[in-house]
């Protein structure tokens, strides 16, 4: 099993370091940084110690940058890629659980949940209602219920590689491209995992862009609905 | 409003979201640029169902002839969209250009790279 490792980047010079070493100590599988036209110095971090990077030459927001490592999953024929946050809140212990998941029960896409175990950390109090929200809405719409829809940490075969590769939403990705996999049939579970809050850096979502991302998400998932099957 | 206009306007907006969402659908426009259109017609949707709303609206800003809100609103709308798309088109130029001179200096490189292949 070919494992691709995707670690979408932007302005994470106070962490890439250690995340990356943390993936090679704790892992043998491939990784990819995709380096989204940071202003700091992680490209330069990343240049000075020889890391796998791929640097866009323009900014194209998280949806972008990994659908960028599933191209080139594509074309390094990997039969599994997994995106793991460049800011070190997601530890590359999980990653072992999800593949064999994925390979014992032959699932499409597994994801990394905060909430099943309620460990670690969980998140403020304001993304836990927009998370709650998707959750009822994904389950309303697919029946599936997923516990962490905005979760990160989300582990894709081949067939999905191919997909996403292909069509992959611009921003705030997460929930649609879980609901784009229940709508078109693929098997999506979770697993367990234990998060940490971030390592450094500054998250990119703020309180007053949570309104618009949860109205657009909303409209966006509604429209994966009624995309059902179709391409 | 006589109730032929109503029962009108409510199918045309009706259909305009409609079209709206199957090109939503077949990613003709994507979601985040078609919304501004959406929230648009959903309220001229409204508008047309309760024209009452529309009325108290325009007297409250101070309109005497609710028509003219109508032309009044319309025209800031467009207006607000059109400056929106300005700002989009900004950034699609300056994405573009950088672009430009990414494949400009790549290509350079690359034929540096091929004639230094053919040296050896």
């Amino acid at each position: 099993m070919k494992v691709l490792i995707i670690i979408p980047a932007y302005n994470e010079q106070e962490s890439i370091y250690a995340t990356i070493t943390e993936i090679t100590e704790k892992t043998d599988y491939d990784y990819v940084i995709v380096n989204d036209c940071s202003t700091d110095s992680t490209q330069e971090i990343c240049e000075e110690n020889g890391f796998n990077v791929i640097n866009l030459p323009v900014n194209l927001g998280i949806g972008g940058a990994v659908q960028t490592g599933y191209i080139y999953a594509l074309n390094h024929d990997y039969d599994i890629a997994v995106q793991v946050d460049g800011d070190g809140q997601h530890d590359p212990e999980s990653l072992k659980l999800m593949v064999k998941k994925m390979c014992a029960d032959n699932i499409d896409m597994v994801i990394g949940s905060r909430f099943i175990l309620k460990q670690g950390f969980q998140s403020t109090i304001a993304r836990q209602i927009g998370i709650k929200y998707f959750s009822g809405l994904i389950k309303k719409l697919t029946g599936t219920r997923i516990t962490d829809p905005t979760s990160g940490l989300r582990m894709i075969n081949k067939s999905l590689i191919r997909e996403f590769a292909r069509n992959y939403p611009y921003d705030y990705p997460e929930p649609e491209s879980t609901t784009c996999a229940l709508c078109k049939g693929y098997s999506v579970e979770e697993v367990p995992v234990i998060m940490r809050s971030r390592q450094g850096g500054v998250s990119s979502i703020n309180p007053r862009k949570s309104i618009y991302y949860m109205f657009k998400v909303t409209i966006a998932i509604i429209i994966e609905k009624i995309r059902g099957g179709e391409l | 409003m006589s109730s032929r206009l109503q029962v009108l306007l409510i199918c045309l907006w009706l259909l305009v979201l409609f079209r709206i969402i199957i090109q939503m659908k077949k990613r003709i426009i994507d979601v985040k640029n078609a919304l501004v259109w959406l929230v648009l017609d959903i309220a001229l949707l409204v508008f047309s169902v309760f024209p009452s709303i529309f009325y108290s609206l325009s007297s409250l800003i101070g309109i005497e002839v609710p028509t003219n809100m109508l032309f009044f609103l319309g025209f800031i709308l467009v207006l607000m969209i059109e400056y929106n798309q300005t700002i989009i088109i900004s950034k699609l130029h300056s994405d573009q250009r950088k672009l430009i001179q990414n494949i400009g200096i790549r290509d350079y490189e690359v034929s540096h790279m091929k004639n230094e292949d053919n040296k050896d």
